[in-house]
């Protein structure tokens, strides 16, 4: 039987194995090699570590000044809108779950190029303002801004959030929750049982999709973002533009370790919540 | 012109099951050997020619039927800049790649790289049309061997939004003027924001020849840009769509197809001019990578891409300069974009200039110290 199971999960391991655990390796490898004339040099060495860390500091900064920020609202609202579709809609719920999945049928760049013309200067929102004379001048925070930033990703990253919360939901019998007020639990205490303890993984996994994917994203900076400058924006020509992969690797590999320290911290300040 | 029409093939997936499969190419076998018996050169397959440059250099060439006619499929792959040429063809493009389209300052780079083959100038007789101003320019033929074939060009003016800006800017200088502040927008473009800057920042005799010192001070002229700048756009469509919103109003270097570009959105009210300190122009050319697949074929483009219907059509079209003396006679509406009276004179608006040194040891910094130094602004 035991024999069986693994021959069953084997083609998923061989996909791992060379889709992922293989290019891993390849880069990790490259990232310490150096390029010479568009070539590749295999010269082991830590230069582009040395570059990646302390060449960086003010854009891996802005990276998460955003990106952090992003995965704590997207999470949250996730949250809430799962807890929403899981006890408060009824036979709904599964129908709200279905809008927010339809969402990413729409695609990402489709997503972009709308909030684009919505926060313009004349976009939806300022015109409307404008229209009914509640401002004169368009607002210019709306876009290539860190807030223009924000609103798009959150939009973007939203059911990416709601699919791992509402999972760890439908864990959750009701009864718990009305045994939790029956004893006089107020409705913050549930939701932080619900949301630190009960749905910690889910929470988590929420928190950690929307982090790496905004950590690593370079497009909407690119086209939401006016000046600002992420990371990705900085690898990706490394690898296109510059042929430079040796230090593209190793910023990327840089930005993996930051994000892993920082999902390592959060997951310890969950734990930090539960029960003496 | 859509792609099927211009000769490039569709493919159906008709839901093959692999008894359906072997049916049916049993059927097609008999079929075709039925047909094509005695006839030589039927069942040819068609030429695959790999093309890798800029969206729209490409369309001139379906202006005749040269590529349905000879049953060659172009399969294009557009680049984002013109480094991507450089890096896909060193690494593994070279034997796979036939034509790309680089600006004429990477091509003495190219040629070091060793990732063109020269020019056979005897099989691109249209080449005797090209305006002596951009037919032999001194950086597409390398040690006296030509290497590209010159078929647009354009300069990198200041854009403005003449319903904001009633009197057209006269100098670069104006970016700086208190009401602009936010309103300014500027391409991520590594090497031209820094030509224009040293251009503008320092006492460098040719923009692209820098001492350290003066490659600090262009980057320093770049940050103060962006400190003003609302907008360091990806692309000139992009800088289109914000000058056509009205998100900004003014820019740091630009395009002379961006005013086409925008009042194809309904903003005729872009405008651009050439500011008093001059700036920058760039010449592109059609080369032949190297060990290309089908040379002979390669030739041919290069020198249909300099004709009079391929040039009229990227003149008019797409409004963007073009080489051709000929053309140049019989353009229409894209005429009044470019200094075409007076191109000897362009050379005080704008000037062509050289890539910067590849390799150490001139004294002078490189393009990697440009890149790097480019990222300072990017941090910025």
């Amino acid at each position: 039987m035991i024999k069986k199971n693994y021959l069953l999960i084997t083609p998923a391991i061989a996909i791992f194995i060379f889709l992922f655990v293989f290019p891993f390796i390849y880069f990790f490898l490259i990232s310490l090699w150096k390029i010479k004339f568009y070539k590749l040099i295999r010269d082991y060495n830590l230069i582009n570590y040395n570059k990646a860390i302390f060449n960086y500091v003010e854009i891996f900064f802005t990276t998460y000044s955003v990106s952090i920020p992003v995965a704590i609202i997207t999470t949250i609202i996730g949250f809430y809108y799962s807890y929403l579709a899981r006890f408060k809609t009824g036979r709904y719920g599964l129908v709200m779950i279905f809008i927010a999945l339809i969402t990413l049928f729409g695609g990402y760049l489709m997503k972009i190029y709308a909030w684009k013309t919505i926060l313009g200067n004349e976009g939806v929102i300022n015109s409307i303002l404008i229209y009914f004379h509640i401002i004169k001048e368009p607002l210019t925070f709306l876009l290539y801004t860190k807030v223009g930033l924000i609103i798009t990703f959150v939009h973007f990253l939203l059911p990416f959030a709601i699919l791992p919360t509402y999972a760890s939901l439908r864990g959750v019998n009701a009864n718990e929750i009305d045994s939790m007020k029956d004893l006089g639990a107020k409705f913050y205490h549930v939701q932080f049982m619900l949301f630190f303890q009960r749905c910690r993984t889910g929470v988590l996994a929420s928190f950690v999709f929307c982090l790496l994917l905004v950590s690593g994203d370079f497009l909407t900076p690119f086209l939401i973002g006016g000046k600002i400058t992420f990371i990705g924006n900085l690898i990706a020509p490394k690898f296109g533009q510059v042929f430079d992969w040796p230090l593209g690797s190793a910023m990327s590999f840089t930005m993996l370790t930051v994000s892993i320290l920082i999902i390592v911290l959060v997951s310890y300040l969950f734990k930090l919540t539960d029960p003496k | 012109m859509n792609k099927y029409k211009s000769g490039l093939k569709r493919i159906r997936n008709f839901g093959l099951s692999r008894r359906n499969f072997n049916k049916g190419a049993l059927g097609a076998a008999a079929i075709t050997g039925l047909a094509t018996a005695g006839i030589p050169g039927i069942a040819n397959a068609a030429t695959d020619v790999t093309f890798l440059g800029w969206e729209g250099y490409d369309s001139g060439l379906f202006v005749d039927s040269y590529l349905e006619d000879n049953d060659i499929n172009l399969n294009t792959t557009y680049i984002g800049n013109n480094d991507e040429i450089v890096s896909k063809l060193v690494s593994g493009g070279v034997g796979t790649i036939d034509i790309v389209t680089p600006y004429m300052g990477y091509i003495p780079m190219m040629v070091a790289a060793d990732i063109l083959q020269p020019i056979d100038e005897s099989k691109v007789p249209n080449l005797s049309k090209i305006h002596p101003f951009f037919k032999d320019d001194p950086n597409i033929i390398v040690d006296g061997v030509r290497y590209g074939v010159p078929f647009t060009w354009g300069c990198a003016p200041m854009m403005y939004n003449s319903k904001v800006i009633t009197s057209a800017p006269e100098s670069w200088a104006d970016l700086f003027k208190p009401e602009y502040a936010g309103k300014v927008g500027m391409s991520d473009d590594p090497l031209g924001n820094l030509m224009l800057a040293a251009l503008l920042a320092t006492d460098a005799e040719v923009a692209t020849q820098l001492t350290k010192k003066q490659l600090d001070d262009a980057v320093k002229y770049l940050i103060s840009v962006k400190k003003i700048a609302r907008l360091v756009s990806p692309s000139w469509g992009d800088l289109a769509d914000g000058m056509s919103r009205g998100d900004i109003i003014i820019t740091f270097s630009g395009w002379e197809t961006i005013k086409k570009f925008c009042a194809d959105k309904g903003a005729s009210h872009i405008d651009y001019v050439y500011p008093k300190e001059g700036t920058f122009a760039w010449l592109d050319t059609y080369s032949i990578a190297k060990d290309a697949p089908n040379p002979d074929i390669d030739h041919k483009l290069c020198d249909m891409i300099v004709d009079v219907p391929a040039q009229l059509f990227i003149g008019d079209e797409f409004i963007q300069g073009i080489t051709n003396s000929d053309a140049i006679a019989q353009l229409g509406i894209s005429k009044d974009f470019y200094p075409y009276d007076d191109l000897s004179g362009l050379a005080s608006k704008a000037t062509f200039f050289a890539f910067p040194p590849i390799e150490e040891g001139s004294g002078k910094t490189t393009f990697s110290d440009w890149l790097e130094a480019y990222e300072t602004f990017k941090a910025a």
